[in-house]
C-alpha cells in the first residue's frame, strides 16, 4: 500500500523525465514546446497529489453551519495554485508557437 | 503610516495599469512614450518615499487585510527599496533619453507600439518579484518578468535573435519550472506560502531535513540558470549577442539585480546560505568563471561581446560578495553593476548606431572629447580603478576573503581585476588614444546617450557614500 501512495510520485517523475528527454533530444523546436508542456503537467500532478489528504473529500463545504462536523476535505490551495500555473504554462506555449510562427517566416524553418 | 503602507501595492499597480492603457492607446509611440515616463516617475518617487520610511523597520501590507495565513503580503525594507529606486532610475533614464529614438524602427512593425506595453509588463514583474512576501505570487511575477523578457530580446536585427530568443523561452522556462519545485516542497513541508512564515517554520528545525535539501537543489539549479552562473549563461550569451542593443540598456542591468535577488530572497528568507553554498559547488563555479571571462573577454574583438563577458564577470563577483561579505555590500555591488551595464551598453548604442562593431572600426572615426570623457569614466569604473565604486567593493572582498583565508580565490579576483584593466584599458585606447589624428572623420555622439551617461556616471559616483 506504501508503494502505490508513492506510485504518484513516480509516474510524475517519469513525465518530468519524458518531457525533458523530448527537450534534449528532439531538434524541432515545436516538439521541444511540447516537451516543456509535459515538464509542466508533471509539476501539475505532483501539486495536485501531495494536496490529497488520506480520506479527504473534494474540498466543497458540506458543513455549512455545523460547528461539531468531522468531514476532511483535500487542501484546494494547491489546486488553485496549478489553476495559475496553468494559466502561465499556456501563455510561454503561445508566445514559444508565436516565436516560431516568427522564425519560420524569416528563416523558413522549425 | 495608512498612505506610507499603499505605495508597496501602488508601486506595482502604477506600471501594471499603464501597461494596460498602452494597449488601448495603440499606434501612438509619443504618447506611450510620455505615459511610461509618468508612471515610471511615480514608481520611482514610490520608492524614494518607501525607501526613507522603511530605515528602521519593514513595511508590510496585507492585501485586503487578509491575514498571511491566507492572503498574499507584500513587504519591503529599506535595501529592497534601494534595489527598486535603481530599477526604476534606469529605466526612466531609458525611457527619456533611448526610447524616443527607437520609434522609426518601431514604426515599422504593425504592432511595434507594443513595446512599451511589454517594457511597463517587464518592470511590474521586476517590482513584484522584489516587493512581494508570497512565495506563489513571487514565482507569478518571476514568470511575467520572464515571457516579457523573451519578447523584447526576439527583437533585433540580426535573425538569429529569435532563435536565441526561443531558446531562452525553453530554458528560462525550465529554470522557473524547477523554482516551483522549491515552492512545492516548500508548501508541502510548512502548508503556507508566506516566505516569514517558511523562514520561522525552517529555522525552528522541525521540518524533514531531507525533502530540505532536495528543495534547495531544485531552487540552486532554477536560480543558477536565472541568474546566469557559468555553465548556465549559454543562453545569455546568444541572445545578448543577436538582440537589439537598445533592449540591453534597461533589461541587462534589471534582469541582473531582479535574478540576483531571487537568490537573495529564497537564502536570506527561507534557506540557510551555508546550506546553498555548503558543498563549494557554487563557489568553485564562480571562481572559474571569473577567471574564464575575465580571459574571454581579453580576447574578444566585437565591442559587445566585451562588455557581455564583462558582465559574466560581475556575476561572479556577485557570487563571491554574497558569500564572503556583508550583506549591504551585495546590495552596493547590484546596484553599481546594475549602473555599469546601463553605461556600457549605452555606449555600444552609440557605437553600434555608427556602424562601429569591431575594435578596428574605431580607428575611422573620432568623437568629441565630452562623450569621450564620460565613456572613459564608466571604463574606469568597470575596469575597477582607484577612487570608483567598483574598487571600493573589491577591496572590502579582498578583506572579506582574507579574514576567511579564502588564498586561491584570493588569487584568482587579482587576477581577474588586472584582466578587467587589460580589457577595458583596449576599448580606452581604441576610443581615445588611437583617434587622436586627423584623418579620422570627426562624429558627434548623441544627445541622448551623453546625458545618459552624465547621470550614470553621477549616480555612480554618488554610490561611494552610500553607507554599508
Amino acid at each position: 500500500m506504501g508503494n502505490l501512495d508513492n506510485l504518484i510520485y513516480i509516474l510524475s517523475i517519469f513525465i518530468f523525465a519524458s518531457g525533458f528527454a523530448i527537450i534534449i533530444l528532439s531538434a524541432n523546436y515545436l516538439r521541444k514546446l511540447v516537451g516543456l508542456t509535459i515538464i509542466q503537467a508533471s509539476v501539475l500532478l505532483l501539486y495536485l497529489a501531495a494536496s490529497k489528504v488520506g480520506p479527504g473529500i473534494a474540498p466543497i463545504d458540506k458543513c455549512l453551519k455545523n460547528i461539531n462536523c468531522q468531514v476532511e476535505y483535500t487542501s484546494p490551495i494547491s489546486h488553485v495554485l496549478m489553476l495559475t500555473a496553468i494559466v502561465v504554462g499556456f501563455a510561454t506555449f503561445a508566445v514559444g508557437i508565436a516565436l516560431i510562427l516568427r522564425m519560420n517566416k524569416e528563416l523558413d524553418s522549425e | 503610516m495608512f498612505f506610507i503602507k499603499q505605495l508597496t501595492i501602488l508601486q506595482l499597480i502604477i506600471p501594471f495599469a499603464a501597461s494596460c492603457i498602452s494597449i488601448i492607446i495603440g499606434n501612438k509611440l509619443k504618447l506611450l512614450n510620455i505615459i511610461a515616463i509618468i508612471a515610471s516617475a511615480l514608481s520611482l518617487s514610490m520608492s524614494i518615499i518607501l525607501m526613507t520610511s522603511a530605515k528602521l523597520v519593514d513595511i508590510n501590507y496585507f492585501i485586503g487585510n487578509w491575514s498571511n495565513v491566507s492572503g498574499i503580503e507584500y513587504k519591503v525594507s529599506l535595501s529592497s527599496e534601494l534595489l527598486l529606486s535603481t530599477i526604476s532610475s534606469i529605466l526612466l533614464i531609458f525611457l527619456i533619453f533611448i526610447a524616443p529614438q527607437m520609434h522609426e524602427n518601431l514604426k515599422k512593425h504593425r504592432f511595434g507600439y507594443l513595446f512599451y506595453s511589454l517594457i511597463l509588463l517587464y518592470y511590474t514583474g521586476s517590482i513584484g518579484i522584489i516587493a512581494t512576501n508570497d512565495i506563489f505570487n513571487f514565482y507569478v511575477f518571476l514568470e511575467i518578468m520572464s515571457l516579457t523578457s523573451y519578447v523584447i530580446l526576439s527583437y533585433g536585427p540580426a535573425r538569429a535573435s529569435v532563435i536565441s530568443a526561443l531558446e531562452y523561452l525553453i530554458i528560462g522556462s525550465i529554470a522557473a519550472t524547477f523554482i516551483l519545485l522549491t515552492i512545492w516542497v516548500l508548501l508541502y513541508l510548512t502548508g503556507s506560502l508566506n516566505i516569514t512564515d517558511i523562514h520561522n517554520l525552517v529555522i525552528s528545525g522541525s521540518l524533514d531535513s531531507n525533502m530540505l535539501k532536495i528543495g534547495i537543489a531544485f531552487f540552486s539549479v532554477g536560480a543558477l540558470i536565472k541568474i546566469g552562473l557559468m555553465p548556465f549563461n549559454f543562453w545569455m550569451i546568444r541572445s545578448y549577442e543577436s538582440t537589439n542593443v537598445a533592449n540591453l540598456i534597461f533589461l541587462a542591468p534589471i534582469s541582473s539585480i531582479t535574478n540576483f535577488y531571487i537568490l537573495i530572497k529564497l537564502t536570506d528568507f527561507i534557506f540557510n546560505k551555508n546550506l546553498i553554498f555548503d558543498s563549494n559547488v557554487i563557489l568553485a563555479l564562480a571562481t572559474i568563471s571569473l577567471c574564464v571571462f575575465s580571459y574571454f573577454a581579453f580576447c574578444a574583438k566585437k565591442l559587445r561581446t566585451i562588455i557581455i563577458y564583462s558582465s559574466f564577470v560581475s556575476i561572479a563577483y556577485g557570487f563571491l560578495i554574497y558569500y564572503y561579505a556583508n550583506d549591504q555590500l551585495i546590495f552596493r555591488h547590484l546596484v553599481a553593476d546594475a549602473l555599469s551595464k546601463c553605461a556600457l551598453f549605452s555606449i555600444i548604442l552609440e557605437l553600434e548606431s555608427k556602424k562601429i562593431i569591431y575594435l578596428e572600426d574605431m580607428n575611422k572615426i573620432r568623437y568629441n572629447k565630452l562623450f569621450i570623457a564620460l565613456a572613459s569614466f564608466c571604463l574606469l569604473n568597470n575596469a575597477g580603478m582607484p577612487f570608483t565604486i567598483i574598487f571600493m567593493n573589491k577591496i572590502s572582498l579582498l578583506q572579506h576573503l582574507l579574514d576567511n583565508m579564502a588564498i586561491v580565490i584570493f588569487a584568482c579576483v587579482i587576477i581577474a581585476s588586472f584582466a578587467a584593466f587589460l580589457y577595458n584599458y583596449k576599448l580606452f585606447e581604441s576610443l581615445y588614444i588611437r583617434n587622436d589624428n586627423n584623418e579620422t572623420l570627426p562624429i558627434k555622439a548623441n544627445k541622448g546617450i551623453i546625458l545618459t551617461l552624465l547621470i550614470i556616471n553621477i549616480l555612480s559616483f554618488a554610490l561611494i557614500f552610500m553607507p554599508i
